[in-house]
């Protein structure tokens, strides 16, 4: 195969085994990471499996063009069932792990099973070694890679491991590479914790073969040169972006715990350039990556960890935290603990706003005075989160536990969509997130709809509005999509954009370069380099088809657990509380209007309205027979629309 | 002439230089055998670009027990010749840098050759970490550079005379 290292390895750790299968099996119909992971867990975790239980798989899944000299190749995407959510948990990460999966002759780890003992795994060039984690067991996330490759004796070796929250099973805790690189979302630490496995590190000399060499470094020399020469290349990529007063500036980030927008507008507090100027060391870039939106960072007293966005913005704007240095000192205590600062960053919104109402009290939080902005109390409490400890056990289950715990009316601020916590973005005034929060596999950064560019645009760069209102007509037939007020054609952009970027989780590129953030590589452009680097002739109607079958297969997977449209919904604050400030005052989400932005949604995707569960003959349309008949079995499958 | 320069202050340690070398020189993504390689001190932040600087006094050349390293006289690079080269890694040794790379796959050495006077590294770097530039110039440029940081010293620490700019 060329693109492809060939071989999917599959690792039991209850029996010490390793086999391995064929990619080729699955990448005509699902290509490679986000597409064939979903395709090996449909198979492999069957409904009903508890996420911590030996029968759950985790699966780190490379694509075809990961680890080539595709732009930001460097993507290794992560499934399995969640153990927050009890649905499909996914998250991705870059870094060198993925790549170097592929020189050690893999495109895909699915690991089994649970060890007896703390172990580690040792991938080397074909080879498998299944050793002792005990001496590391307990340790932080950046002492353990440095164990790991120690241990291991070679410093070229890339590691992604857990830390305590992923050992005491936090439900939210993540995979951290590299300095600060992770897979945060959905509990993916959780699971690999479950394993009794604290790391995976991995060595390959090898090579991915490419079909067409000459013509392949070619288009890949232009795509690297096309996103070098997007305008704000120096001012983004090189000085730093200042996205926090950005966003505060757009009326796109909310403050405590999603109640407001702009905090009074505040944002001059946010200037993140002057913070990046006085601790980064330099920039960092994932493997091949032009662009490098990481900075490395190291502040005095606290430490050193990378940080792209959301590093900053979760813990300051969630909490009302009104220092960045506050904000980087809890963003690296998450990374060294591996637990996700998103998660993390709500739940700890969450039990603020409890507390500053009163609906709990310094008996319920073990004393911790938790005022908005106080960082000594959120860090406090994410410590004995972190280790499972008085309140902490409790709120290391997550928001919709928690909160069912506490009762008391606290489910009302409770923020969140099927158990996963909301990212600072407004979902008010912004009816396009609002939909692709509801109705998507994960959430809103899966994919992001353009309303978000349209707006930025409008405030910082209006010569390209026009370029945005003119992308809505064509995707949507009215420039009203790109409006982040307007409620039309905002299911036309959501099925627009998650195809997308699916396309991008799938070739394992990341979606930084794409749509995603107004860059400008394209469905187009990573399916041409696709075809010169596999050898494989697909159009890009075959792509964006492969991509449809995954969010088909995405969302069946859901269904088996019991998603319905009922579950696609959001959090009353957004419907019934207007926005108190910043330029989208008095916003609020009108429920019909909500409701009306689902049906055309389910329409568009061949989903049955009432129930938004795929039809019989969407899937069969798809090439996804075992899915259709398995729906049919359960009785949950809609003959139509 | 034109010479290559590395400039570890400014890489950001993405190894796009790696995997493009590979492919050009050998068909396939393979930075293990790319005749750049970037160590990364990932913990510190710190990326060094290590690959043949082709030296004016080039120690492989000196120690080559069989005449397989020399001059390319059109781009001063220092080329292997693989058919001569019997694969003693003598060279490897005792580089500087460690920068020629030995094959196990062919039991040979290869190495940089500037791609015969268009580095494909240097026009993928977006960091500008890896330069061909004219040897003439290099003093200058460098210069430059270093008057910059100077300049930046100086404005943060509000120094006058450097115009509206300055403090």
């Amino acid at each position: 195969m060329f693109g492809w290292a060939g071989k999917i390895l599959h690792v039991d750790l209850t029996k010490e085994k390793v086999f391995e299968e064929d990619t080729s099996r699955y990448s005509g119909e699902f290509i490679g990471g986000r597409g064939i992971n979903i395709r090996l867990l449909y198979e492999l975790v069957e409904p009903g499996v508890e996420a911590l239980s030996s029968e759950n798989v985790l699966i780190l899944g490379t694509g075809p063009l990961t680890g080539t000299s595709a732009p930001s190749s460097s993507r290794t995407e992560v499934t399995s069932k969640s153990p927050l959510t009890g649905l499909l948990g996914q998250s991705n990460f870059g870094g060198f792990f993925g790549a170097e999966l592929k020189f050690a002759g893999y495109d895909c780890l699915v690991i089994h099973g649970r060890s007896s003992k703390p172990t580690y795994l040792y991938i080397e060039d074909g080879r498998v070694e299944f050793r002792d984690a005990s001496n590391i067991w307990g340790r932080d996330t950046f002492e353990t890679m440095n164990a790991v490759r120690e241990e291991v004796g070679d410093p070229e070796a890339k590691v992604v491991c857990i830390g305590p929250a992923g050992e005491n099973l936090v439900k939210y805790a993540s995979l951290i590479h590299d300095m600060g690189d992770g897979a945060g979302r959905t509990g993916m630490g959780c699971v690999m914790g479950s394993k009794s496995l604290k790391a995976v590190a991995v060595r390959g000399t090898g090579k991915i073969p490419v079909a067409e060499p000459e013509r392949f470094l070619e288009i890949c020399e232009e795509m690297h040169s096309k996103l070098r020469s997007v305008p704000d290349f120096e001012e983004v990529y090189v000085k730093g972006f200042d996205e926090m007063s950005h966003y505060g500036d757009m009326g796109w980030a909310l403050v405590g715990n999603q109640e407001r927008v702009s905090w009074g507008l505040k944002t001059e507090a946010y200037r993140v350039i002057p913070f990046i100027k006085k601790y980064r060391i330099r920039t960092r870039a994932c493997f091949g990556c032009p662009l490098g939106c990481m900075q490395f960072i190291d502040l005095p007293g606290v430490g050193a960890c990378l940080q792209s966005c959301q590093g900053f913005v979760e813990p300051c704007f969630a909490m009302k935290i009104p220092s960045q240095e506050d904000g980087f000192r809890i963003a690296r205590f998450c990374e060294a603990m591996g637990i996700d600062i998103i998660e993390a960053s709500h739940i700890v919104a969450f039990m603020m706003e409890l507390y500053e109402r009163g609906i709990v009290t310094d008996r319920d939080t073990d004393g911790i005075r938790l005022r908005w902005g106080d960082p000594e109390a959120a860090m406090t409490l994410l410590e004995k989160i972190v280790r499972r400890e008085g309140v902490g056990k409790l709120l290391a289950e997550g928001i919709p536990k928690a909160a069912e715990a506490i009762g008391r009316g606290s489910e009302k601020y409770a923020m969140h969509t099927k158990g996963l916590s909301h990212y600072v973005y407004d979902l008010r005034a912004f009816k396009g997130c609002a939909l692709a929060t509801a109705v998507g596999p994960r959430d809103l950064v899966r994919s992001l709809p353009v309303e978000y560019l349209f707006r930025y645009a409008e405030v910082f760069s209006p010569n390209d509005v026009e370029e945005y209102l003119k992308f809505a007509k064509e995707v949507a037939g009215t420039e009203r999509a790109a409006v982040p007020s307007s409620y039309e054609g905002k299911a036309a952009v959501v099925v627009y954009q998650e195809h997308e970027h699916a396309v991008a989780d799938m070739m394992g590129v990341c979606k930084w370069t794409t749509t995603w953030l107004g860059m400008p590589l394209t469905s187009k452009e990573l399916t041409q380099m696709f075809n010169l680097c596999t050898g494989v002739q697909m159009d890009v109607s075959d792509v964006l088809r492969a991509a449809e079958r995954v969010i088909n297969l995405e969302r069946c997977f859901n269904v088996r657990e019991g998603v319905t449209r009922r579950d696609d919904t959001l959090p009353d604050r957004y419907f019934k509380e207007p926005l108190p400030d910043g330029p989208y005052r008095g916003e609020v989400l009108d429920k019909d209007a909500f409701e009306r932005m689902k049906d055309e949604y389910y329409t568009m995707r061949g989903w049955n309205t009432e129930t938004g569960i795929p039809t019989k003959e969407k899937l069969l349309e798809l090439g996804l027979t075992y899915a259709a008949e398995e729906l049919e079995r359960l009785g949950k499958l809609p003959e139509k629309m | 002439m034109k010479v290559l320069v590395i400039d570890p202050t400014a890489c950001d340690g993405c190894r796009v230089c790696e995997v493009v070398c590979s492919l050009k020189n050998e068909g396939a993504c393979m930075p293990e055998i790319s005749r750049i390689r970037v160590i990364r001190y990932e913990d510190k932040g710190v990326f060094v670009p290590i690959t043949c600087l082709h030296c004016e006094d080039a120690p492989c050349i000196r120690v080559c027990p069989v005449r397989a390293l020399s001059r390319d006289p059109k781009t001063n690079a220092v080329v292997v010749d693989g058919e001569l080269c019997v694969g003693c890694r003598l060279c490897v040794y005792v580089c500087p840098l460690g920068a020629p790379v030995f094959d196990p796959e062919r039991g040979k050495v290869v190495k940089c050759d500037l791609c015969g006077g268009d580095p494909t590294c240097v026009r993928f770097c977006s960091r500008k970490a890896v330069q061909y530039v004219p040897a003439e110039k290099l003093s200058a440029v460098r210069k430059r550079a270093g008057a910059e940081v100077i300049m930046e010293l100086m404005k943060t620490m509000g120094i006058p005379g450097l115009g509206v700019s300055g403090g």
